[in-house]
């Protein structure tokens, strides 16, 4: 599905964050990636995602499609979006004066024109949105209000999650979408992410918490400290983390 | 009649005098009308010298050749019990408002809409005012008043004006004691369209006037807003969303003239491609006029990097127990909320637009009737979509 190759990314003009990642995500895994603040997890989704910020410097990021490889490095943020890699953002971003379901159709009939669907009208699109709204359990209103603005954090995650529902990404990267939830809306998210993960697809977990993978189960867990994977192992890595923080591994690796 | 003789001939107004018998003609008050053609002459048709004019060139507006033919008929949607007629006096206008002036001096006369006191109106009260052909010039008038405790929603529509043409059109509405007015009038189409509107508020009173500008080559909205009676409430909402070589240029001037007024204002800009945009806002509050509250805002978005926009809050306060507060922003796009929409496969014009829209959403929103709201969401989308095939690759 995804593969990365020693890739290295700095902010632009500034210093380097990603120091050499490797990563290889199969199809129909699900992968988590904890670290500590600062340690470049956010800027690695930003990076696949193809965030304006940062600069690669060194490495390949390749998707695999059903129509071939993919040299994502090459691609603009919203032709990775058409190749349906799907950010869940950490601080998802108000849109103020656009609806939700405005966006939301907007994002849909993007990404599924490049798939080769006919753009739904608004009837054909609501009646979608209904359907996974309700799949996912969600409150309805919040449709008709403007995207994110005066959403609490819970809504804002599960607005993300409502997202990847709709767009049906191949490859998922969800940046702390269990911060700031409460435990019924965190059981609901990660119940969304349980129902949207299948065989053919992939999703990547950066996250803080051992509680968010007690309900999901990833197949790899990877450690990131200053820009780098330290360690890499089984969902055991999570719980032993959750126990005994991150020093034990820093100090072995350093 | 042929000039005067401590100025210079100026091409201009000549072609205007030339006008002036035929208007006169149809007149009912001659005496009247020449005597704002010769406030006009002392006054001239504004350079950008003027304080007041800086930021908006009218020469092409006024070069004409045009024609002043009979004035078309209003389109009046009115539901029970208002009434209109004739406009039976002329308004009185400042000796410094030279479209005001020549409005007055070229009148096709008006039509005065009355709303009798004490009485609820659900229906929209809709005007349409007469269409402006292309290379023609059109001064129609237009007065509202509003009985004591009324309530009642009007939407004023100047639509479908040519290319060349020169609309100077007059305002004004009163509004009696405790009734309740939403007023929203929308310019769309071509040419030049000036406005002069005045509106006189009396005790308890409450006003949302909405003043949208939608395309159009130049467009100049004047607007004096008078809060006369205590306890008077104003809700002054804008837009203007200009593209190519257009322009809209804004001036309010918010009275607080007596004690215990609020006034709110939010006036949003979107101007893309090379066109310009013009807000000044004046809060003025009188020497009496104790516990007036009142805020200004003006936003605007610049879509590309050839179009400008001047904007200017002033406010003028003649005693302090005062709570007045105004602002203004210019911005351009978010690169927060345009990788945020790339995210999600819209591309850079798609995600601009989708802003854009959002953008004059915010204003359009505030709008309480929603047929009134519903014909400024499809005129904004109407003039995105007119601007994006204009400005796209
Ligand atoms: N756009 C940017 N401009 C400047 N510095 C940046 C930018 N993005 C990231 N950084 C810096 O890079 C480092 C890694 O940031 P990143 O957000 O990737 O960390 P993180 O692992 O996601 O942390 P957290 O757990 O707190 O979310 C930090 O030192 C951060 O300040
Ligand atoms: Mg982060």
């Amino acid at each position: 599905m995804l593969k990365i190759e020693n890739l290295t990314a700095r902010v632009k003009e500034g210093p380097e964050i990603l120091k050499g990642i490797d990563l290889e995500i199969l199809p129909g895994e699900m992968h988590a990636v904890m670290g500590p603040n600062g340690s470049g997890k956010s800027t690695l989704s930003r990076v696949i995602a193809g965030h304006p910020d940062y600069e690669v410097t060194g490495g390949n990021i390749t998707l695999t499609t059903p129509d071939g490889p993919l040299d994502l490095l090459e691609l603009e943020p919203f032709e990775r979006a058409r190749a349906r890699i799907f950010l869940g953002f950490q601080y998802p971003v108000d849109v103020p004066g656009v609806s939700n379901r405005t966006f939301l159709r907007a994002a849909f009939n993007a990404v599924n024109r490049a798939r080769g669907t006919y753009p739904l009208d608004p009837l054909e699109f609501d009646t979608l949105l209904q359907e996974k709204i309700e799949r996912l359990g969600m409150n309805r209103d919040f449709i008709e209000r403007a995207v994110n603005v005066d959403f609490s954090g819970g809504e804002k995650k599960r607005n993300e999650i409502l997202q990847m529902a709709l767009l049906e990404p191949r490859l998922a990267l969800l940046d702390e979408i269990d911060s700031g939830l409460d435990i019924d809306a965190l059981k609901a998210v990660a119940d969304g992410v349980a129902k949207l993960h299948t065989a053919d697809n992939s999703v990547v977990l950066i996250t803080h918490y051992q509680r968010l993978l007690d309900y999901l189960t990833p197949d790899s867990v990877h450690i990131m400290a200053a820009g780098r994977f330290v360690r890499s192992g089984g969902s055991e890595l999570a719980r032993e983390i959750e126990k005994r923080g991150y020093d034990w591994i820093l100090n072995k690796a350093g | 009649m042929t000039g005067s003789l401590t100025k210079p001939a100026d091409p201009v107004l000549e072609q205007f005098e030339a006008l002036l018998p035929e208007a006169l003609e149809e007149s009912k008050d001659p005496a009247a009308q020449r005597a704002a053609f010769e406030a006009l002459r002392e006054c001239g048709f504004p350079h950008r010298k003027v304080e007041a004019w800086k930021y908006t060139d009218v020469s092409a507006a006024v070069a004409g050749p045009f024609k002043r033919p009979h004035a078309g008929a209003y389109g009046l949607l009115l539901p029970e019990p208002v009434q209109w007629k004739i406009l039976p006096d002329l308004p009185t206008v400042g000796s410094d408002q030279p479209f005001a002036l020549l409005s007055l001096a070229l009148s096709h006369g008006g039509i005065e809409v009355t709303v009798p006191a004490g009485t609820v109106v659900e229906q929209l009260v809709e005007i349409d005012l007469p269409v402006a052909k292309a290379n023609t010039l059109l001064c129609p008038a237009l007065s509202i008043h509003v009985g004591a405790g009324s309530r009642v929603d009007f939407l004023v529509r100047s639509d479908r004006q040519g290319g060349s043409s020169l609309l100077s059109w007059i305002a004004q509405i009163t509004v009696e004691e405790n009734a309740a007015v939403s007023f929203a009038k929308i310019r769309t189409g071509s040419g030049a369209n000036f406005c002069h509107l005045q509106t006189r508020q009396a005790a308890g009173s409450h006003l949302a006037l909405f003043d949208a500008t939608i395309g159009g080559a130049l467009t100049r909205n004047d607007l004096h807003a008078v809060l006369a009676g205590e306890g008077a409430e104003l809700d002054l909402h804008g837009l203007y969303a200009v593209s190519g070589r257009e322009h809209a240029d804004n001036h309010t001037t918010v009275e607080h003239a007596v004690p215990n007024t609020r006034s709110r204002q939010l006036y949003k800009g979107i101007i893309g491609g090379h066109a310009g945009g013009v807000f000044n806002g004046r809060i003025v509050v009188k020497p009496g006029a104790k516990g007036t509250d009142a805020l200004q805002m003006n936003r605007n978005l610049l879509r590309s990097r050839s179009a400008k926009v001047d904007t200017k809050p002033q406010l003028e306060i003649a005693n302090d127990d005062v709570r007045c507060a105004h602002g203004a922003a210019i911005g351009r796009f978010d690169d927060a909320q345009i990788f945020y929409l790339e995210s999600r496969g819209l591309d850079r014009a798609a995600a601009e637009a989708l802003l854009a829209r959002g953008f004059a959403g915010e204003v359009i929103d505030l709008v309480k009737n929603s047929a009134v709201r519903e014909t400024l969401s499809g005129l904004a989308e109407e003039f995105f979509d007119r601007s994006e095939t204009e400005t796209a690759p």
